[in-house]
């Protein structure tokens, strides 16, 4: 039953999407790849590849492991800052790595995530997409194009990626130097510039899927890093994204002086948690 | 054409007014427990004040009926409550509890959740994660 709601589910989405690929073909040169008219072979193609369909949910527990057991090769820096935090967290005053509500970022948002995600096959990018705001999502060209000469620096970076059997290789470069490199949510520090990511995806089992990431961060790691995320499939309506605004959290529900609701700006919190500050 | 570059000018409008939002009360973020002790649980019966079912943290206001405070819990996200059988009614106010929260550690009425008992209904809810 839930296999049938997937598939239904994957069909009406390849039609809207061919739908309005149809209809950008109207205005736009015909090119091979993402953004191009969809042809009903590459489509077809997309049946070949593996079921990555469902809800994947992060294992928490493999972030702690890799937390405890794979530490990255920080510079000597970079370590003074990370053995600051472990003091901090330690005796209880976190240090807030994600703030703002900007997105965990590449390839943070991999390997430290809480909410599920979900990926989508269609022809010339894989894309995933998050619980967590709109901004929580990856997109992964796998038409055959390169990496732009000086790509604009953003959370997520940019992604190309190609099949070798069932694993999809991902390269991204293209990062923000702010996004961090995070083991916990209150361990980690920004990359600082010039990372390189690669990635391997692949289902180990029928409902676990594999990112063994490698990670070169010359302005915070004296070496490559690799760590292994792991993602397990959940099937069934009962267990679909929900929208999840981060920064709802910063307001509360109001009217407006015409009468129409709003948010108005609730009380500072402590640690961006639910706690108001002065109010222990 | 036209319709595509007005989106993008209010996409990018959206943008900087989240970020003049975020510069103005960078509070909300996705944070690290440690501020709480899970490993001194206490509980606390009472009545529900508000359950809070809003991102990127849930919370629980519950009135102590032993000293009459008001305790706000922390919770995990609605989307991670929901996949593990909350639903946004599952407390209500007016609803008794009995829970069990990691308190802060620097004292003061207020915690995260470990789980909670609703005594009108006998159902128990724990945290997700």
């Amino acid at each position: 039953m839930a296999g049938a709601v997937s598939t239904m589910g994957r069909l009406s989405l390849g039609a809207i999407f061919a739908l309005g690929l149809a209809a950008s073909a109207v205005a736009a040169p015909a090119r091979v790849g993402a953004n191009s008219p969809a042809l009903q072979q590459q489509w077809r193609a997309i049946a070949n590849l593996p079921d990555w369909s469902g809800i994947w949910d992060p294992d928490r527990a493999n972030e702690a492991k890799q937390l405890r057991e794979n530490k990255p090769p920080w510079n000597a820096a970079a370590q003074k800052v990370i053995d600051f935090q472990q003091k901090e967290l330690v005796e209880g005053r976190p240090t807030l790595v994600l703030w703002g509500c900007f997105p965990h970022g590449h390839p943070t948002w991999m390997m430290i995530n809480h909410n599920v995600m979900e990926i989508i096959f269609s022809p010339g990018r894989v894309t995933m997409l998050g619980e967590v705001d709109g901004n929580r999502m990856r997109r992964i060209f796998t038409d055959g194009r390169k990496h732009p000469e000086d790509p604009d620096l953003t959370f997520h970076g940019h992604s190309i990626g190609h099949w070798e059997g069932d694993t999809l290789v991902v390269d991204t470069v293209g990062v923000a130097p702010q996004a961090p490199i995070a083991q916990s949510e209150a361990i980690g520090l920004s990359n600082n510039g010039d990372m390189h990511v690669v990635e391997r995806i692949r289902l180990t089992d029928e409902n676990t899927l594999e990112d063994i990431i490698t990670i070169t961060a010359p302005k915070v790691f004296t070496k490559p890093w690799t760590t292994t995320s792991y993602f397990k499939r959940l099937r069934g309506p009962q267990y679909d994204i929900v929208e999840g605004q981060c920064v709802r959290g910063d307001y509360e529900e109001g009217v407006d002086k015409d009468g129409y609701a709003t948010f108005v700006a609730g009380p500072e919190r402590v640690n961006g948690g639910v706690v108001p500050i002065g109010k222990k | 054409m036209t319709v595509s570059l007005k989106t993008y000018r209010l996409a990018a409008t959206g943008v900087a007014l989240g970020l003049l939002a975020a510069a103005a009360a960078p509070a909300s973020a996705h944070h690290s427990a440690s501020m709480f002790d899970r490993t001194k649980p206490v509980i606390i019966k009472g009545t529900i004040k508000a359950f809070n079912w809003v991102n990127p943290h849930c919370s629980i206001l519950v009135i102590d009926e032993k000293t009459g405070e008001t305790w706000n819990i922390e919770s995990t996200s609605p989307g991670v409550l929901t996949r593990n059988g909350w639903t946004k009614r599952s407390l209500k106010p007016g609803d008794h509890v009995e829970m069990s929260v990691g308190p802060l550690r620097t004292g003061g009425p207020a915690g995260v959740i470990i789980d909670v008992k609703n005594l009108d209904t006998g159902e128990t809810l724990k945290r997700a994660v």
